[in-house]
């Protein structure tokens, strides 16, 4: 019985891996679409100027690094769910890890290119990056944007071998199941995988050393990612609560991230046996938590702020909360706060279209409260003379589909390629519940 | 490997064509075949000028690089300017350099299309066309007080035509109560100033003079200074500075100035007691008390006569009563020359009846200022000449464009008092295929049969000038007398206002003293005495007091633009109106209450239709169509409208700008209606917020008050302290640091405009502008708060501050932010990768980002200074403190073996500031003026300086006394 257990296990998962069927492909084809949208808003963007954006004096950072920000965020519960959530020897995760930690790649990649896209002169990018010259240039490591590449490459390198060493046995399976080109591209990538109790005794431990490696940097990146703001001396940015704020925010986004995906993905795959309603009441259980933190964050902002007696502080909160800004600002609180009690009630939590909704009210929420922050605190500065405005032109607006594109290419791509549930680690709970039994 | 012949071919082959393929974007560097002995390249030349941007003749020195005029500053020897410039005359390069100049002349065929002439055809014909024309000619002239006005009369008169020297902005108020004079005002002798709507520091008369004798009566000496107050219907950057405001319906402002002066016991009309004009007009009769009683203590009160013939009356009335000379018929200014306005409608009246057959405007714009009427009439003349630098609406009336230089490419000479004689020398060659207006009239004259005495305008000149060259010679021989009065730019005596006013020196300029020899023309003729108002033609108190829901207008003059013949020059469009804020266009002005009854707010746009009723019936009905803004510095039931915009024509800065405020004329105190215009019109209104929101970033302090000393974060080592995280910076020699005095600043934008000129500052045009993207290192903000009334508008410039603690320099990933060691916050561009954190950062937010590549239309390009780097697209950049300037006087020091004196480095903001705002200086050397300044001035203080930034930059508080 064990192994008809297993097999099918085995026999859903690869199966996702077959011929593609029509929707799918016409998914890909809309995803590609948007990336040629956002390449080509790029091309104009990069002969013409930053100026093709809706950036000025004194919103000089808006919807890129607010994208920067948002898909960073989303970034993170891939590592959450795999690596701090493995410590804890959480059981619910083992179903979604994968799929969570390929969205964190991606999420990673994508969040990438938005600084690049916001430079002014990209073209010399690299001259951030600690290299040796002859000029004996090196970046300013007091400035917060030299951390934050530091960050997010460290975050990058490690999330993708904490994943990769946790495909490795699946790619193994997959391999001794395909033929033709596919079992050469499985066997380079599978690094000669065989199920034996050494492997596999090693799988483990380095799985673990990884977790344990990856877990600070869940906290760290997203810290490191806060102080671009909360290091300087913007009022409403120069708050010392912003390392919490945005890591909580960060996984409150990644796990609504992960529902949106998931929910499509095990119909679209016929995972449906397979990621059960449990993993995601767990998830929405989970988000209830994070809703709280992010909605204290909130609280704590505006009370400091009158706290402080400082006039800056106090009069941005003001026109924060009633200026031109006011509508995202209420929309961030309703979203992110109010939306994710209903999950309180278990007929909600466990309402897959429910579910399905508040992912995405969950991510445009936070895409809200990152906006609100970086551009509600840019626009009405020190000087009143120099307060502005700043909305977003068609320029960014291609700019960020096509980066939703490119990372739906992504995700897509590799629902089709690799197995996207772990199969070894469902194989490990799926006895386990037998020899409970 | 041995190299064959035949390889050794082919490599040499290959080299040269990649030679001459890169070469190829090189063809127009060609280097001098006999190089000018006094061209040293790097180093600039100074060639002292006339500025022509307005009638008030400021001396002008011109700097050249490599034979390109690169910037204009006033002369600091002329008692006009005494070193300054305003904004328009810093801006005069735009003119100069202006890509739509006219680059050859032209003709109007049959078809009405222009088509390009030779100079010799051209003249030819004309010469016979005036000679046909038999004294059926006439010449309209800007105002030219010099030899080309001699030239001018001479012209005409040979020819038995005439000349009107037309000037849309003629002064005849003033002149109907001096008898045709436009006298000398004394400012810097008063101890009360009362301006009748006379916006004299922005373009009345002769603004840098003015502001800069304003700014000597202002300086607080043992408590006490000159007042000021203002009566006018709207609160202009002049009203701005003043100590009170009255601010009345247009055309009511004679009807305060009698009430004040009756107040002061000075006798005016009766009827017009304080109380009285108080009800009538809705203001309050305390202010004009107050005014009073500040007159009457005044021992040398001067007012001066702005706004329509009774205001300017109503001030004369008082200069008569109690002016001590202070109003001088005896020096008259050279508006005195400008025709009388019934001269321009007889020529317009003969023109239309066809008595005309050449018309030869040389210079003026009536197309575009007298507008329907002239073009109307032009359609009876046979020729038009139109003689201007520039395609303006009477280039496009015209039969004949016949380009002229720019004055700065002109000899020529210009008197704006008897006693001050400009002399104007070329400062770099013709651009493009122009002539001198002289030259073509005294070839028109020959051509036409009459020999006017002179081969060459530059022989006519040295003529008058009592420097004759050989008539028809070589201009070869120089007379040293003539040589030395061309090098100090002219001949005068030194203005009796001057003596407590330090001439603004800018960079090493090795000028001679003053030349003696040559004699300069002798003063026009005026002998008028001051006659006192006539008080029986005065009206009573109601002919001064608007309707109930009637709308008066008011038309203003635009800082930038004067009359509008500034207008073609972009640096002035995108440089904001000092109050209002307002760039590239224009705008209707009301107070609030009048918007209420109206039913408008800001940004709808209305048409402002001013009716001309004869003999039951609306003759002419003509329009302004502009979007509102709406605020409390109009007076209720005013319509206030700035001249200077709306050309059809007048190349690509100027056409289809905003909407033209000469078709609202005659401009006083008319009666219009007001209903909705065309929606697509756009509000081009610089952005941030005039309120201060209680920030304390513009202060004022109390006349003679000693208050605590705000603390000063020093930008020195010594300024770090328990509270600073990072050490400070250790500054090898100097630690160069800028005071800013805000009770000098009268908003006149004209350090702005140094500044965008200085330092190669891109403009961005309308769209960007107002999107928060222009690229001004220096910013005059003001804040408002009615509340405060004496001092309800703070300007308040705002440049980098060059903190010693910088928040952009710790920001930057790459250090394109960086401290110098002398304490310059520096921009590195070719460092700057363009993540723009550093102008987020930034508290006082002074970084500019260039969002585009921004160009300078070919020949702008030859404007650029030399000296500092063109920016390009994706960088950040900001103010410099001028770099390029301390440089330069570091190295002039050095050469001498010296260190650089104190005042010896001078921004180009500080050199051009008519009233002395700016002191710049180095805080190292404890015997500097800045220094001394900020370790004892009581008004110092630093913006924000909560932060901690430790700013270099020094405010002075403004100074506010209740009258």
């Amino acid at each position: 019985m064990a192994n008809g257990v297993l097999r099918e296990i085995d026999d859903l998962i690869i199966g996702s891996l077959d011929r593609p069927s029509r929707g799918y492909l016409i998914t890909l084809g809309v995803c590609f679409l948007m990336l040629v949208i956002g390449v080509a808003a790029y091309a104009v963007q990069y002969f013409l100027g930053m100026g093709v954006t809706g950036l000025n004096v004194p919103v000089s950072w808006g919807t890129y690094i607010t994208n920067f920000v948002w898909w960073i965020g989303i970034a993170h519960s891939g590592t959450l769910i795999s690596a701090i959530l493995f410590l804890f020897r959480t059981k619910w995760r083992n179903g979604i890890n994968r799929a969570a930690e390929a969205m964190t790649l991606f999420a990673i990649m994508t969040a990438g290119l938005f600084p690049l896209i916001h430079l002014g002169r990209v073209w010399v990018f690299y001259w951030i990056l600690p290299y040796p010259n002859w000029r004996y240039l090196w970046p300013n490591f007091k400035s917060p944007l030299v951390w934050d590449v530091v960050a997010v490459t460290t975050y990058f390198t490690v999330s993708l071998l904490f994943f990769y060493l946790g495909l490795i046995p699946d790619l193994g399976t997959v391999r001794d199941r395909s033929e033709g080109w596919r079992k050469k591209l499985y066997s380079i990538l599978a690094f000669g995988w065989t199920p034996s109790w050494d492997k596999w005794r090693h799988y483990a431990r380095g799985y673990l050393a990884l977790a344990a490696l990856a877990t600070p940097l869940v906290i760290s990146v997203h810290s490191v990612v806060s102080w671009d703001f909360a290091m300087s001396i913007n009022p409403g940015w120069h708050t010392t609560i912003f390392a919490p704020y945005f890591v909580a925010g960060a996984i409150h986004s990644g796990l609504a991230m992960v529902i949106t995906l998931l929910i499509p993905l095990r119909k679209v795959l016929k995972l449906e046996r397979i990621l059960s309603l449990y993993y995601f009441e767990q998830m929405a259980l989970l988000l209830i938590l994070t809703g709280s933190i992010v909605g204290y964050a909130y609280i704590v902002e505006v009370f400091m702020a009158w706290y402080s007696g400082d006039i800056f502080e106090r009069q941005f909160n003001v026109i924060r909360a009633t200026g031109p800004y006011g509508p995202f600002y209420w929309a961030m609180v309703f979203l992110n706060v109010i939306v994710p009690m209903t999950l309180f009630w278990k007929k909600l939590r466990t309402n897959w279209t429910w579910l399905f909704i508040i992912g995405i009210l969950i991510n445009v929420g936070m895409w809200f409260e990152r906006f609100v922050i970086i551009v509600g605190g840019l626009a009405n500065n020190f000087v009143p003379s120099s307060w502005g405005i700043y909305a977003p032109r068609l320029v960014e607006g291609c700019i960020s589909l096509g980066s939703l594109g490119l990372f739906l290419l992504l995700f897509l791509s590799f629902v089709k390629f690799f197995p996207s549930v772990p199969m070894g680690e469902l194989k490990d709970v799926a006895l386990e519940g037998m020899e409970e039994e | 490997m041995p190299l064959t012949r035949r390889e050794l071919l082919k490599g040499m082959g290959l080299i040269a064509g990649g030679l001459s393929l890169s070469a190829a974007g090189y063809e127009h560097l060609i280097p001098f075949i006999h190089q000018p002995d006094d061209l040293i390249p790097g180093a600039s030349l100074w060639y002292a000028t006339s500025c022509r941007e307005c009638p008030a003749g400021c001396g002008m020195l011109v700097r050249t690089r490599e034979v390109h005029a690169v910037k204009c500053e006033g002369n600091p020897l002329q008692p006009v300017a005494l070193g300054r410039l305003c904004v328009r005359g810093q801006a005069s390069l735009d003119g100069l350099y202006d890509p739509d100049r006219l680059k050859r002349p032209k003709r109007r065929g049959e078809s009405r299309r222009l088509a390009s002439v030779k100079w010799d055809d051209a003249l030819s014909e004309l010469g016979t066309a005036i000679r046909e024309a038999r004294g059926r000619v006439a010449v309209v002239t800007d105002l030219q007080s010099g030899s080309l006005d001699a030239l001018m009369r001479s012209f005409a008169g040979s020819l038995g035509g005439r000349v009107v020297v037309y000037e849309p902005i003629d002064y005849s108020a003033i002149k109907n109560v001096t008898g045709g004079v436009v006298p000398w005002f004394n400012i810097a002798g008063s101890d009360f100033i009362l301006s009748s709507s006379a916006d004299f520091l922005e373009t009345w008369i002769s603004p840098v003079e003015f502001a800069w004798q304003f700014g000597a009566v202002r300086e607080a000496r043992g408590g006490r200074r000159a007042k000021f107050v203002y009566v006018g219907p709207r609160v202009s950057a002049t009203a701005a500075s003043a100590d009170l405001r009255i601010i009345v319906p247009a055309g009511s402002e004679a009807a305060v100035v009698y009430a004040i002066a009756s107040e002061a016991g000075i006798g005016a009309p009766s009827g017009f007691t304080a109380d009285a004009v108080a009800k009538r007009l809705g203001i309050d009769a305390d202010d004009i008390r107050a005014a009073g009683r500040a007159l009457a203590a005044a021992s040398r009160p001067i007012a001066l006569p702005g706004g329509d013939a009774y205001s300017a009356r109503a001030a004369m009335a008082i200069n008569s009563a109690r002016g001590g000379g202070l109003v001088d018929t005896g020096r008259p200014h050279a508006l005195s020359l400008v025709s009388p306005s019934e001269d321009m409608d007889a020529l317009v009246a003969d023109m239309g009846a066809g008595n005309i057959d050449v018309l030869i405007v040389h210079q003026a714009n009536p197309a575009f200022a007298y507008w329907g009427a002239f073009v109307e009439a032009a359609k009876n003349v046979r020729h038009i000449v139109n003689m201007s630098p520039y395609y303006d609406e009477t280039a496009a009336i015209a039969n004949w464009v016949l380009p002229i230089d720019h004055f700065l490419e002109s000899w020529g000479d210009y008197q704006p008092y008897p006693d001050v004689s400009n002399v104007m020398q070329p400062t770099m060659g013709r651009i493009f295929d122009t002539r001198p207006a002289g030259d073509i009239f005294l070839e028109l004259a020959r051509r036409a049969g009459a020999d006017l005495g002179a081969a060459s305008y530059y022989e006519f000149l040295r003529r008058r000038w009592g420097a004759p060259i050989a008539l028809g010679g070589e201009v070869t021989a120089v007379a040293p007398a003539w040589e030395a009065v061309v090098q100090v730019g002219g001949k005068w005596t030194p203005s009796p206002a001057s003596r407590n006013v330090r001439p603004m020196v800018g960079r090493t300029t090795n000028v001679p003293p003053a030349a003696s020899g040559a004699s300069a023309p002798g003063p026009p003729a005026f002998k008028v005495a001051l006659r006192a108002a006539a008080r029986a033609g005065t009206p009573r108190l109601d002919f001064f007091s608007p309707g109930k829901d009637e709308l008066k207008l008011y038309t203003f003059p635009h800082v930038c633009f004067y009359d509008g013949r500034s207008a073609n020059k972009r640096t002035l469009q995108e440089i904001p109106e000092p109050v209002v804020r307002t760039v590239w266009g224009s705008w209707v002005e009301m107070h609030p209450e009048t918007a209420r009854k109206l039913g408008v707010v800001t940004k709808d746009v209305v048409r402002v239709t001013r009716d001309v009723e004869g003999g039951g019936m609306t003759v002419l009905s003509s329009q302004y169509e502009a979007p509102v803004y709406v605020w409390e510095g109009v007076a209720p039931g005013t319509i206030a409208i700035p001249i200077g915009q709306g050309h059809t024509e007048y190349g690509r800065f100027a056409k289809g700008v905003g909407a033209n405020g000469w078709k609202m004329t005659p401009t006083f105190a008319q009666t219009v209606r007001v209903g909705p215009g065309d929606a697509t019109l756009v509000l081009n209104r610089l952005r941030g917020s005039q309120d201060q929101h209680g920030r304390g970033i513009a202060r004022v302090t109390g006349l003679g008050k000693s208050e605590k000393r705000d603390k000063i974060a020093m930008p020195l080592p010594q300024g770090y302290g328990r509270e600073d995280f990072q050490p400070g910076h250790d500054h090898d020699k100097h630690r160069w640091a800028l005071v800013v005095d805000l009770d000098k600043c009268i908003g006149c934008e004209a350090c702005v405009a140094a500044c965008y000129v200085e330092n190669n500052v891109a403009v961005v045009g309308a769209r960007d502008a107002r999107w928060g993207r222009e690229m001004t290192w220096l910013r005059i903000d003001s804040y408002i708060d009615w509340s405060q009334k004496a001092a309800p508008v703070l300007f308040d410039p705002m440049l980098c501050q060059h903190c010693d603690a910088a928040p952009c320099e710790s920001v930057c990933p790459v250090f394109a932010a960086a401290h110098s060691d002398e304490g310059i916050n520096m921009q590195v561009y070719n460092r700057c990768i363009g993540t723009r954190y550093c102008a987020n950062n930034c508290p006082y937010k002074v970084r500019r980002f260039n969002w585009f590549h921004y160009t300078w239309p070919e020949p702008m390009n030859w404007r650029l200074n030399p000296d500092v780097t063109v920016r390009d697209r994706g960088v950040m950049e900001k103010c410099t403190f001028c770099i390029q300037r301390i440089r330069e006087a570091e190295i002039s020091a050095r050469k001498e073996g010296r260190e650089p004196r104190d005042g010896e480095v001078v921004t180009a903001c500080q050199q051009t500031c008519p009233t002395g705002v700016y002191t710049f200086g180095d805080l190292m050397d404890p015997h500097s003026e800045v220094s001394r300044i900020v370790r004892t001035d009581p008004r110092a203080y630093q913006a924000l300086h909560k932060l901690n930034t430790k700013p270099a930059v020094i405010y002075l508080k403004r100074i506010v006394e209740e009258i």
